[in-house]
């Protein structure tokens, strides 16, 4: 029995090796969370930051939870593989005579084995990553305090029980599988991989890749197509919104079935690459992979879409959060005329470095559509401005977008700007905007979303018009005031100054709105009136974005190195057993002549292409749905995001490579 | 013109202490145009001197010469260009691409590095129907029976207009049927196409279709017998040469007792 287990350990060594280190990974994280949930002493840092932050260990059990589930069926699903890799090796022991028992045992130590080292090197490595993994937590959450590593011997002893149990459970999965191994059956490695070309694959592969492309498509115009569906059906928008992403999945399991090995299987037959062996043994050794390694292709490609969008949306929310406070307050103090009057003192005067003034007057508008499309008949309040108080106010506050307007014209600016936005479906609207006191008609040229000094210091939208018609407008005066302070005074004077500011008020009743009454700022609310803060500074905002949104960006990252090392391990496992497998092949290749660079290009380009699918698709998938996601959030960025996917595409590129070693020495 | 010349070649596996010496100051030659069967009992040396030949291993010592090249001075690359180039492969299990059809595999080897061959189509057609091969261009191995299977390695062995064509028990896999069939083909190849064969077999009636047999016993030159009348005159003298090498040392005193 212990010469069987030595030697199908050493004969599986390679892959083996690389099935203990991603548990102990998987292992390691969980080791951390957990010894981080019960150390109270640095827990309690973080849940004394505000309010919020009191929600952490909850969290951060739940991460746990979600991490442990994860490791498990992953465990699973690579001990499935492993163990069919196996097949041919057992029914040669079945055929030999060696008692199902015995086999069964054999493969029950021998999974416990694997769970044992696995289980060591996690705990260990759990131990070393725990230090990173508070100190990340609580430099995110901006408290700065020391952490050693987390030594909790309650939580290793814990996870070793739970995953020699797991071990067991697969050791006894892999037994009953072996004694139902048929002594009479072909290996896989053996079987016929092709699948004849018929005229229904064809139509079949077509079908997949045209609604693959069309509910594209519609991801891309979702908002608007939600929009049209909910206008002309009843319930039709939730429908669209059910409907697009399952048409998508839908399709892309048929174009990973179907229409890309249909696509290999043209380029075969493609006589240009038949006469270039590299290219040829590329496109055949990728068909051959695509239709063995079909659902660990769509389910990599699923949890990479995933994990980007969770990632991205995380970065983000993050990216947003910072945004949304520089958006909301884009100076380090903004204060109406009331609240210039209730801040203003000696003590605020001495630590003001520069101020800058908006005027702006308050006016009724109404949109108008020709074709009634979105927007049509909206009435509000806008604080109209100057193109040229505009452009002046563009120098001390970045990110305001620059604009050119010509007679009559306007920008109209709003916060959440979503249905508003031009895409294929939303790009014929002709908005035109009426102010209903004065009877002054602009065209709506532009609509963004970035205030001049924040939108805070708005009741509801801006108009930016120009100067000669800002001239003529005769509605009363809403100046704003911006202030940039003394380094290191933004914190304090909000401290000192907060409490005593109050609110503006303007009237939102049916006769302000359709020009009966002119808008004008009180002090005191009605039922249907606009409001805001009389004065609003940025860093107590800033400080608790950061605590709020560093937790969350905590938790994804956590989640999707889990997910981005799963994915591109069952990749490379994969690949590892397809190349052992070709074994035979290149040995045959490299006895008729080819010569080995040859054949290392071979390798690395097949490796590429199916590290690329998942990676392409996922990107793909995700792109579209942090979009959609994005669009509700007022333009946050997409940097963080680019710089996810560049991560993801690294982690990729260090297994691909690293695939490609292997199967060199395979 | 000779095309292969050994020259006192020896091999010695292993360590100080554990030394098998598998070919043992073998020296022989073969001309151009020559079909010639190696044969010797099981663990004569027949195989590790096919894979010198083929440079898939190197000899301890000696000289080993194929169509003018010292094969033991060869780098990598050079020796996979040799067996790209001046040497056509038959193995006895095939060795085809499964994944692969029957053209692709049988123009495979000349499409590994540029520049390809201008008549590649017409060589391949033409190899094809020599060897009956034309109405199975577009299936894959599995779909062929074995004798076709090793027709098609014929064929691609041959596509490259090698100077020698090695052939490691080709018929090993075969029934008697098409193991007949493909000895045709390859006395047909050797006649019309004036290639030359080196063929390593254990079986008389497959070596009775070569024009001359080289016997090692012991990784060394025991004796040959050459074809001067009928196939099957010379298959008896292979059964005598074989009955010889498995009784007794020919070369050596008999001894009386």
């Amino acid at each position: 029995m212990g010469q069987l287990i030595r030697t199908s350990l050493r004969r599986h060594r390679t892959v083996n090796r690389l099935y203990v280190l991603m548990a102990a990974a998987m292992i390691a994280v969980l080791y951390a969370v957990l010894a981080l949930i019960e150390d109270d002493r640095l827990l309690a840092h973080t849940i004394d930051v505000n309010d919020l932050t009191a929600v952490v260990p909850a969290l951060l059990v739940i991460v746990l939870v979600v991490i442990l589930l994860f490791a498990i069926v992953f465990l699973l699903y690579m001990n499935s593989i492993l163990i069919e890799w196996r097949t041919a090796s057992i029914r040669v022991y079945r055929r030999l005579g060696m008692p199902v028992s015995r086999i069964g045992l054999g493969l029950l130590l021998e999974s416990l084995l694997l769970g044992a080292a696995a289980t060591v090197l996690g705990i260990g490595l759990g131990w070393v990553f725990s230090k990173f993994l508070a100190m990340m937590l609580l430099r995110l959450m901006g408290v700065h305090k020391a952490v050693g590593l987390l030594w909790a011997p309650r939580a290793a002893v814990e996870l070793a029980v739970l995953f020699l149990v797991v071990y067991a459970v697969l050791g006894t999965i892999n037994a009953i599988y072996a004694g139902n191994v048929e002594m009479t059956a072909e290996s896989a490695a053996n079987r016929t991989s092709r699948i004849p070309a018929s005229g229904w694959r064809t139509l079949v592969a077509w079908a997949g890749a045209v609604v693959l492309v069309l509910s594209y498509a519609a991801a891309y115009n979702l908002v608007h197509l939600t929009y049209l569906m909910a206008q002309r059906y009843h319930g039709g928008g939730v429908w669209t919104l059910l409907a697009v992403p399952a048409l998508g999945v839908l399709s892309l399991y048929v174009v990973f079935k179907v229409s890309l090995p249909a696509l290999f299987v043209w380029l075969m037959k493609r006589p240009k690459l038949r006469r270039n062996a590299a290219a040829l043994m590329t496109v055949t050794n990728v068909h051959k992979r695509l239709l063995r390694n079909v659902h660990s292709l769509f389910l990599t490609t699923l949890l990479a879409t995933i994990t980007i969008t969770v990632l991205g949306s995380g970065a983000i929310l993050y990216q947003f959060g910072q945004r949304s406070v520089t958006r909301s307050v884009a100076l380090d103090m903004v204060a109406s005329s009331t609240g210039v009057k209730q801040a203003f003192s000696k003590d605020t005067a001495a630590v003001i470095k520069r101020a800058v003034v908006l005027p702006t007057k308050l006016a009724a508008g109404r949109l108008s559509e020709p074709n009634h499309a979105t927007g049509d008949g909206d009435e509000t309040i806008y604080n109209v401005m100057a193109l040229s108080d505009y452009t002046r106010i563009r120098r001390v506050q970045k990110g305001l977008p620059a604009l050119t307007l010509g007679p009559h014209q306007a920008a109209m600016i709003l916060f959440g700007r979503t249905l508003y936005q031009h895409t294929w479906l939303g790009k014929r609207q002709h908005w035109g905007l009426t102010l209903t006191r004065t009877h002054q008609r602009f065209a709506v040229k532009t609509v963004t979303g970035t205030f001049p000094l924040g939108d805070s210091a708005y009741f509801d939208r801006a108009l930016v018009i120009p100067d000669r018609d800002f001239r003529q407008l005769l509605a009363p005066a809403d100046p704003l005031t911006g202030y940039l302070l003394k380094q290191g005074q933004s914190g304090q004077a909000a401290k000192q100054l907060n409490d005593g500011v109050g609110e503006d008020y303007v009237g939102g009743s049916a006769a302000i709105l359709t020009g009966k009454k002119a808008p004008r700022v009180k002090a005191t609310a009605g039922a249907a009136d606009f409001g805001r803060r009389a004065v609003q500074f940025k860093a107590p905002l800033m400080g608790e974005m950061n605590v709020l949104f560093g937790m969350g960006l905590f938790i994804v990252i956590l989640l999707g190195a889990v997910f981005i090392v799963a994915t591109a391990s069952i990749l490379m496992i994969k690949q590892l057993m397809l190349a052992a497998e070709d074994h035979q092949a290149r040995t045959i290749l490299r006895q008729l002549g080819m010569p080995q660079p040859l054949e290392q290009r071979v390798a690395a380009a097949q490796t590429a292409v199916i590290f690329a699918l998942p990676l392409a698709f996922g990107t793909l998938n995700s792109a579209l749905m942090i979009r959609y996601l994005s669009m509700f959030l007022n333009d946050p960025g997409v940097f963080l995001v680019i710089v996810i996917v560049a991560v993801y595409i690294l982690v990729y590129l260090a297994f691909g490579i690293l695939t490609v070693r292997l199967t060199a020495r395979t | 013109m000779r095309v292969v010349d050994v020259a006192h070649l020896t091999k010695v596996y292993g360590h100080r202490l554990n030394r098998v010496t598998a070919l043992n100051d073998l020296s022989f030659h073969i001309e151009a145009g020559e079909f010639v069967g190696i044969m010797g009992p099981s663990g004569a040396g027949k195989s590790t001197l096919l894979n010198m030949i083929a440079t898939i291993d190197q000899p301890t010592s000696g000289k080993l010469t194929v169509a003018g090249k010292e094969l033991t001075a060869l780098r990598d690359s050079e020796a996979a260009a040799y067996r790209r180039e001046d040497l056509g492969f038959i193995f006895q299990a095939f060795n085809l691409v499964p994944d692969l059809t029957v053209a692709d595999n049988i123009t495979l080897p000349q499409t590994f590095v540029p520049p390809l061959p201008k008549d590649l189509d017409q060589r391949l057609m033409h190899f094809a129907n020599l060897l009956g091969l034309v109405p199975l261009l577009k299936r894959y191995p599995e779909q062929l029976s074995l004798g076709q299977r090793q027709r098609v390695a014929a064929a691609r062995a041959m596509i490259g207009h090698p100077d020698l064509i090695l052939a490691d028990e080709p018929t090993g896999s075969l029934d008697s049927m098409a193991a007949t069939e493909l000895l045709q083909y390859l006395a047909k190849l050797n006649l019309e196409e004036d290639v030359t064969i080196m063929m390593v077999t254990h079986d008389a009636f497959t070596a009775s279709f070569c024009n001359r047999i080289i016997f090692i016993r012991d990784g060394a030159y025991f004796a040959e017998v050459t074809r001067r009348s009928s196939r099957q005159a010379f298959f008896n003298s292979i059964i005598d040469m074989e009955a010889t090498i498995n009784g007794g040392d020919r070369r050596g005193p008999i001894d009386p007792h």
